[in-house]
């Protein structure tokens, strides 16, 4: 009954089986959790744990198999115990969770009912699309004056109260709560997808909150200006690049789901898994002051404004990313949208809410339960404006992601400021 | 099989309230079964229970000071082996404990809860006491 642990790692065609030698224990059970974690966080989701070599399990080590079982289950994938030593066995047998932990097929879900995807592949990459709501579109809006930033010169008069409900998806610069007065020292990116909305404070707190639709209760945010979609999105496309280990641009994903719509203008959610972000976001309100006109953009104020890092942010998280992208942005929305390619053919804007790590499920999603289940979990960790930095010498580049799903559509209507959605 | 009946068969020793001093329970456990030709499942056993008793009380029994808070007795009494578990955390019964959910979808079970249900499926008797402002547990297994 000697202790230490080797975790021996085999892959085969659809699956990987980590053969486990030693004990299993409170004091190890750690060490297996992270082999098991390693496997989900490349997009593995058959995993087999042979035990004949495990000659010891206690509570601690069977928490680690039943919280493994319930990822891989939750992902849609399969988890099994195959050859337990007796000892294990015993144990476990002992817990009750012999039937479902034993055996192969616990947890497998079945594919009958999918639809068929088009699958393409370039980057490396491999993207997978369906059709999601076929004749939903969105129509948008864009709030407040983006042209009062470089002042930081926002006042009670321009901020617009947004009501948020699960088919608006939103970003700018705004605060949770209602009013000017109550958001003045807090305003800073926000960013709302499927009923659930996040800002990043600027009151030095550093620690973003959000807010949920529950019941009656519809998130609410008090935006210094902003755009709003409200609809639904035609194509669901999932992309992973496990293949080829590389990540994968935003942009990249982005041109893949405008192949879809040529010359419209596009609205997207998206929840993937980081290699980084770049991004940036505020540090203070960009409220109007007593001490005259501020100069964000420029040096060397800008470093007192925005917090920015040439290195990408939020690597082995998960990323909800939302906005929208044209290539000929409408009068409403032109003055909120900046060249996001390198070519600076298409103009966009994108809000992006980092989570710890939770592994997605593959094959065809549905945006409100992963989005919900991402916040009911908490780890939110951040939000950023992305950025994207082409400069051929000293450019940080743009968000790097994994793999993923993003469910996309055309504009057909924008809004004037007069209207409501 | 050879079982020692001489009552002086005893050991014991005392641990830090740590997650780290698991290993060295451990190997204590081990010698004193391999010292006394304890057979393998009773030597997994008693592994299993006072593992799960040591692990409780660093995790959930606020020991302080951690120094020295645990310490576990062995003593081999004929066909019989008699574990005593004391540390000096907050007062916790361990039989009072609601008994585990063992049946039903697993995505519906709590983790955790089955530390205490292993000890008692493992030991032939569990009692407790709450004396001197520490946890008495004294345990039993056949041989």
């Amino acid at each position: 009954m000697a202790g230490g642990m080797e975790i021996i790692r085999e892959q085969r065609t659809n699956e990987v089986v980590l053969k486990v030698s030693g004990r299993l224990d409170g004091y190890w059970a750690n060490h297996l959790a992270e082999a098991i974690h390693d496997v989900l966080r490349e997009g593995v989701h058959k995993l087999r744990l042979n035990l004949s070599r495990t000659n010891y399990v206690s509570s601690a080590g069977i928490r680690v198999l039943v919280q493994a079982y319930k990822e891989f289950v939750g992902v849609g994938g399969t988890f099994a115990i195959v050859y337990p030593s007796p000892g294990v066995k015993q144990v476990i047998d002992l817990a009750g969770l012999g039937p479902l932990l034993f055996g192969g097929s616990a947890g497998e879900t079945t594919a009958a009912a999918e639809p068929q995807a088009e699958r393409t592949e370039a980057d490396g990459c491999v993207f997978e699309t369906y059709s999601h709501e076929p004749s939903a579109t969105l129509a948008c809006r864009a709030a407040g004056r983006p042209e009062l930033l470089p002042n930081a010169a926002f006042s009670g008069q321009e901020c617009e109260v947004l009501t948020l409900p699960k088919d608006v998806f939103a970003l700018g610069l705004g605060a949770l709560g209602e009013g000017f007065a109550a958001c003045r020292d807090r305003f800073g990116e926000f960013l709302a997808v499927a009923g659930n909305a996040a800002c990043q404070p600027t009151d030095g707190t550093n620690y973003a909150d959000y807010l949920v639709a529950s019941g009656t209760l519809v998130p609410k945010v008090t935006a210094l200006y902003g755009i709003a979609c409200r609809g639904g999105f035609r194509k669901l496309m999932r992309f992973e690049c496990s293949p080829s280990g590389v990540p994968l641009p935003f942009s990249a994903v982005l041109a893949q789901a405008r192949r879809h719509f040529p010359g419209t203008s596009l609205g997207l959610a998206l929840v993937a898994e980081s290699a980084g972000l770049l991004g940036a976001s505020l540090k203070r309100p960009p409220v109007a002051a007593d001490g005259g006109a501020q100069r964000v953009f420029e040096h060397p104020e800008i470093r007192r404004w925005l917090s920015f890092s040439p290195e990408r942010a939020f690597t082995r998280s998960v990323a909800v990313i939302a906005g929208v992208a044209s290539d000929d942005p409408p009068q409403q929305l032109a003055p909120l949208l900046r060249p996001i390619t390198p070519d600076g053919a298409v103009k966009g804007h994108f809000h992006a809410a980092a989570f710890g790590y939770h592994p997605l499920q593959k094959g065809r999603i549905e945006l409100h339960p992963v989005i919900a289940k991402l916040f009911d979990t908490g780890g939110l960790q951040g939000i950023v404006h992305l950025l994207a930095d082409d400069r051929p010498a000293g450019g940080g580049g743009e968000s790097l992601l994994l793999r993923g799903a993003c469910w996309f559509g055309p504009i057909d209507r924008f809004v004037s400021q007069e209207e409501t959605l | 099989m050879t079982l020692d009946t001489d009552p002086s068969t005893e050991d014991h020793i005392r641990l830090n309230a740590e997650v780290g001093e698991l290993e060295r329970l451990t190997a204590w456990l081990d010698g004193f079964c391999e010292r006394h030709e304890i057979p393998d499942d009773a030597h997994y056993h008693l592994n299993v229970a006072v593992e799960e008793l040591a692990l409780n009380a660093i995790k959930h029994g606020r020991c302080s000071p951690a120094e020295g808070a645990i310490e576990v007795g062995l003593r081999l009494s004929g066909q019989e082996l008699q574990i005593t578990f004391t540390d000096t955390g907050i007062p916790f019964n361990p039989l009072n404990a609601p008994p585990p959910e063992l049946t039903g979808s697993i995505a519906d079970r709590p983790i955790g809860g089955l530390g205490i249900h292993l000890v008692r499926s493992l030991m032939n008797s569990v009692e407790y006491e709450r004396a001197g402002g520490q946890n008495r547990l004294r345990l039993k297994k056949d041989l």
